[in-house]
């Protein structure tokens, strides 16, 4: 008896006008965002790429290792040094990216690995796949959003009218009037409703993977391609818990009109004010540059520390200051630039060209390696003053975020197909991780060599010039599918939970409906 | 005869749940968001603002009062002063620098001697972030509000379309409508009534969700809203007036011609959802696609390697401490300073002009919808987004310019003094009283902002009337039966 009622519903919304509409519109949205977003994934990529291969060149052009310590910006000031720069850790573009973007804009696709700071500033924050910063302001949507805003507003208005519009036509007392149970007809609605919704989706989805495979540098692996269907099943659920929010209005009025507007109300409230006021009034709460300004503050009086903790190394040797240059004789280069140094906290620049090999070199080296060591020391300490501040904070409230954001059903749907694509936030602050392990090899790898101590640190004279070409190169892993899955169970089983008690209140609602 | 329709309007919306609803939404929402400023940020920019503007006047007074060190430092960051009305408009400000940099390079050592970069302003959005930090740890953050566009542009635009989605084919449906139409009432004033009376009742609901969300501004936040602020407030009630009044049409007109409620309010459900919330959000990835901009990596890239400071570091690698005291030696030096200053300026005004370009292209995508040009012009009143980001730019060049020929005129005052600017050693050792010096104030009148939204409000003045006029058109040939 289902399967009647079933007909008649699927029949009976496929030949609606509000399903051919929203449904090209639909397929008209998520064709233009996909052709958009698979030209800006394919620009990443080859960006990504781009950048891989100067990362695998730079440990061939160091030549002293102090230049690991040393960011691009203070060269780009330093005029006259050579272009030798600590690396970067990469992020791998994520295939799924263009289906659900989560909070891909904001996360940039590097963070530098300096040797006296540890990992966690981003970089190549690339809006739109362009380096012009003034595009950040302007928004972007995913695939996501447009099952979110039309596709759900198809699943509202189709249900809030299933039921009080039937009985406006008469036709609910009808079907009633058959020895069809009430939960039978309300679960034929159901089932109806859902394999309509099912149409569009699919076409979505297909659509998807023509992009996906059209994409020039896509590499998709089985995962992804699972993960994709995952995300298929995912935005039926959605759409299911849209279209019973409308069965449950539909059941509480008698006229059409009244439940229509009703429903309207609901999914404006739960997909567009609701997710936008959370995250506008945490937003408002996160005072960013009051946290930087002391985290700032924490650094520098570390770093202060610091640099008295070098005092006394250097007055144990008879010196004032750290490194001791004075005890270095150079010899004048015909280069025209003799020596540069700044030895500024964790960005220091300890270059000297063309050193005469003199006994009190060895004495030199002794104390660089220990200020060095020590400086390894205090940067882990800045760091433990700073974290609290710039990332522990805003890394709580996003996860408060997310975690609010995960009450609404659209909140929910967005969080869990950002986390199955590894577009999350969960998943960056993995790859920072990775990062900083990263940087903890580099280490390793110098003390080895006794880096710190040796003259090649501040030094790359003719036969001194160091060899970093067995360096540890870097290179992100992407969580698995069943990292990702898992990061999403929480907004899943909240989908769950609303469609299974939608489903039991318009089933109770509709046992009382009178539909006389 | 006009006067009853709107009154019969007014009331049936009044007594409407669509009314109710969007009543409690509205002020709901301005609620929310009075009590999200108060207990917000800006009380901490605005101190952090006065503090650091006060900063650099000490700083200047102190450190830096001999002529030369004062061409060398400059004056410092230009800040930006940070907007009260942030409620009304965020407009993406967090992703925009809130100062224009003003650096100096520190002292160069070249073999024998020791020169000065002089400083230079610069407006790559690298730079003028105060650290590298500030920036990362704000992007990690998602960038949503709710503030008046949100609230008036997004929210109230879809009460609107509620309101009017079924004012015609609704009657028609229900036969009221030819019995209206009986009483030899003209077609035009029933149009007009229809229009007024929605508009009326939803500038109701934006007044009331206005007033409810200023006096809790005024009791809770830290912020004083003077004059100035009333002005431009009054402006952006009169732009929600004029947006809303769009939409208003835009309702009747589908209503007119569409064959039932049902699909009326399917099709404007659908167009307010593409023109409100996703074609304002295609602007960026659009202009990205459509106009090339020169990139900004390349661009510093090359930066790096000017043929300009190249011949600066040759020139004064020659150079001993006696050669500074030669004022033949010092001219070629200051020439070859003086050409790589115009070169850099020249490559990153090129940069910007080509960034702010694309971002124009953008905003000019995002103004084919009214919810563009409302809010846009809604930033410009203010005082945030890109607009008022330009005029800082421009006013900090002007300044800029200003400063450096104030130091000249004041080298030229001295005759011990070589006057050959930028060379540090080439200009007057006079102590100078840093009162004689500009101080950069941004000019924030109301006729500088709304200049900037002339483009949009003329935007908005087109929408509303066209829409007027296509709905009027489509009402004169509609069949009533």
């Amino acid at each position: 008896m289902i399967a009647a009622v079933f007909k008649k519903e699927l029949l009976s919304h496929l030949l609606s006008q509000r399903f051919a509409i929203c449904t090209i519109l639909a397929v008209l949205l998520m064709s233009s965002n996909g052709l958009l977003s698979s030209q800006n994934w394919s620009l990443k990529k080859a960006s990504y790429q781009a950048n891989k291969a100067i990362e695998a060149i730079k440990p061939h052009d160091i030549t002293y290792y102090n230049a690991l310590a040393r960011d691009q910006s203070v060269s780009v000031l330093v005029t006259g040094l050579k272009e030798k720069v600590a690396p970067r850790a990469l992020r791998v573009p994520r295939p799924l990216e263009l289906f659900a973007q989560g909070d891909e804009k904001q996360l940039g696709q590097a963070v530098r690995v300096l040797l006296f700071e540890i990992p966690h500033h981003v970089e190549e924050v690339d809006t739109f796949s362009s380096d012009n910063p003034y595009l950040a302001i302007f928004g972007t949507y995913d695939i996501v959003y447009v099952f979110q805003l039309v596709l759900g507003l198809l699943a509202i208005l189709m249900a809030s009218e299933s039921i009080s519009g039937e009985k406006e036509d008469g036709t609910l007392r009808l079907t009633l009037t058959t020895n069809i149970s009430r939960a039978q007809v309300l679960a034929g609605k159901v089932l109806g409703g859902v394999t309509t919704l099912a149409i569009p989706t699919a076409l979505g989805f297909i659509l998807l993977m023509i992009m996906l495979l059209g994409t020039e540098g896509m590499d998709a692996s089985a995962a992804d391609w699972l993960g994709m269907g995952i995300l298929f099943a995912l935005s039926l659920l959605y759409l299911t818990v849209l279209y019973l929010i409308g069965l449950a209005v539909s059941c509480t009025t008698d006229r059409s009109a009244t439940s229509l507007i009703y429903a309207l109300f609901l999914w404006a409230l739960l997909v567009i004010v609701l997710p936008n006021s959370i995250a506008a009034l945490l937003n408002e709460q996160v005072n960013m540059s009051e946290k930087n300004d002391q985290a700032a503050d924490q650094a520098a009086q570390v770093w202060d520390e610091f640099d008295q903790a070098t005092q006394e190394i250097v007055r144990a040797q008879g010196q004032t200051n750290y490194p001791p240059t004075r005890m270095v004789e150079r010899v004048f280069s015909p280069d025209g630039l003799v020596i540069y140094f700044e030895s500024s906290g964790p960005l220091p620049v300890i270059y000297l060209n063309s050193v005469a090999d003199t006994p009190e070199l060895a004495t030199f080296q002794d104390i660089i390696r220990s200020g060095e060591r020590l400086r390894l020391q205090y940067a882990q300490r800045a760091w433990n003053a700073q974290a609290p501040l710039i990332e522990d904070f805003p890394r709580r409230l996003e996860r408060l975020n997310s975690q609010l954001q995960s009450l609404s059903p659209a909140g929910a749907y967005a969080q869990a197909a950002s986390a199955i694509a590894g577009t999350s936030q969960e998943e960056f602050y993995g790859f920072i991780e990775q990062a900083r392990d990263y940087r903890r090899q580099i280490i390793a790898y110098l003390e080895d060599r006794d880096a710190f101590g040796s003259r090649t640190y501040f030094n790359d004279d003719k036969g001194w010039e160091a060899d970093l070409s067995g360096m540890p190169r870097f290179q992100e892993r992407p969580a698995t599918l069943y990292q990702r899955l898992r990061r999403s169970l929480l907004a899943i089983a909240v989908l769950l939970v609303y469609a299974a008690g939608l489903f039991a209140l318009s089933n109770w609602l509709f046992a009382r409906y009178n539909a006389a | 005869m006009l006067t009853t329709v709107v009154k019969r309007e007014c009331i049936d919306h009044l007594l409407s749940l669509r009314f109710s609803f969007a009543l409690v939404l509205v002020v709901g929402l301005m609620v929310l968001n009075a009590l999200g400023f108060a207990a917000g940020t800006y009380p901490y920019k605005r101190d952090g603002y006065l503090g650091k503007v006060q900063a650099q006047q000490e700083t200047r007074r102190t450190n830096a009062n001999r002529l030369w060190q004062l061409a060398v430092r400059g004056p410092g960051d230009l800040h930006k002063k940070p907007s009260k009305l942030t409620f009304c408009a965020a407009g993406a400000d967090h992703a925009l620098p809130d100062r224009i940099g003003a650096y100096f390079d520190s002292k160069f050592i070249f073999g024998r001697i020791s020169i000065y970069g002089s400083w230079q302003i610069s407006f790559l959005v690298s730079r003028s972030f105060q650290t590298s930090l500030e920036r990362s740890a704000q992007q990690l953050l998602s960038t949503k509000s709710i503030d008046w566009v949100f609230i008036l542009g997004v929210v109230l635009s879809l009460v609107a379309l509620l309101f009017t989605f079924d004012a015609i084919v609704g009657e028609k449906e229900r036969g009221t409508l030819r019995l209206v139409m009986v009483q030899s009432l003209p077609r035009n004033t029933l149009l007009l009534g229809k229009f007024l009376g929605a508009l009326l009742v939803l500038m109701l609901v934006a007044a009331l969700g206005v007033i409810v969300n200023l006096l809790l501004v005024l009791s809770l936040s830290e912020a004083d809203l003077g004059e100035t602020e009333a002005i431009r407030l009054a402006g952006m009630v009169g732009l929600a007036l004029l947006y809303l009044s769009f939409f208003v049409s835009l309702g009747l007109l589908v209503s007119v011609r569409s064959s039932s409620s049902r699909s009326s309010l399917v099709v404007v459900l659908l167009l307010w959802a593409f023109g409100t919330l996703l074609w304002p959000q295609t602007g960026g990835v659009l202009a990205a696609r459509l106009l090339k901009a020169q990139s900004q990596n390349e661009t510093l890239a090359d930066m790096r390697d000017m043929p300009t400071w190249g011949r600066v570091v040759t020139i004064a690698s020659g150079l001993t401490n006696r050669d500074l005291r030669n004022p033949e030696k010092v001219q070629v030096l200051a020439e070859a300073m003086r050409a790589q200053r115009r070169a850099y300026r020249e490559v990153e005004d090129g940069l910007l002009a080509a960034q702010l370009g694309q971002a124009e292209f953008a905003r000019h995508i995002v103004r084919l919808s009214p919810m563009g040009c409302f809010q846009y012009s809604m930033e410009a009143l203010a005082g945030t987004g890109l607009a008022r980001h330009k005029s800082l730019i421009a006013q900090a060049r002007t300044y800029a310019q200003h400063y450096n020929q104030t130091i000249i005129a004041l080298d030229r005052e001295d005759p011990e003094s070589m006057h050959l600017f930028p060379v540090a050693q080439g200009m007057s050792k006079r102590k100078v009283n840093v009162e004689s010096l500009p101080i950069f104030s941004e000019d924030l009148s109301a006729t500088t902002l709304i200049s900037q939204a002339r483009v949009d409000v003329i935007g908005l003045f087109f929408f509303a009337i066209s829409s007027y006029m296509l709905a009027y058109w489509a009402w004169l040939r509609s069949s009533i039966i």
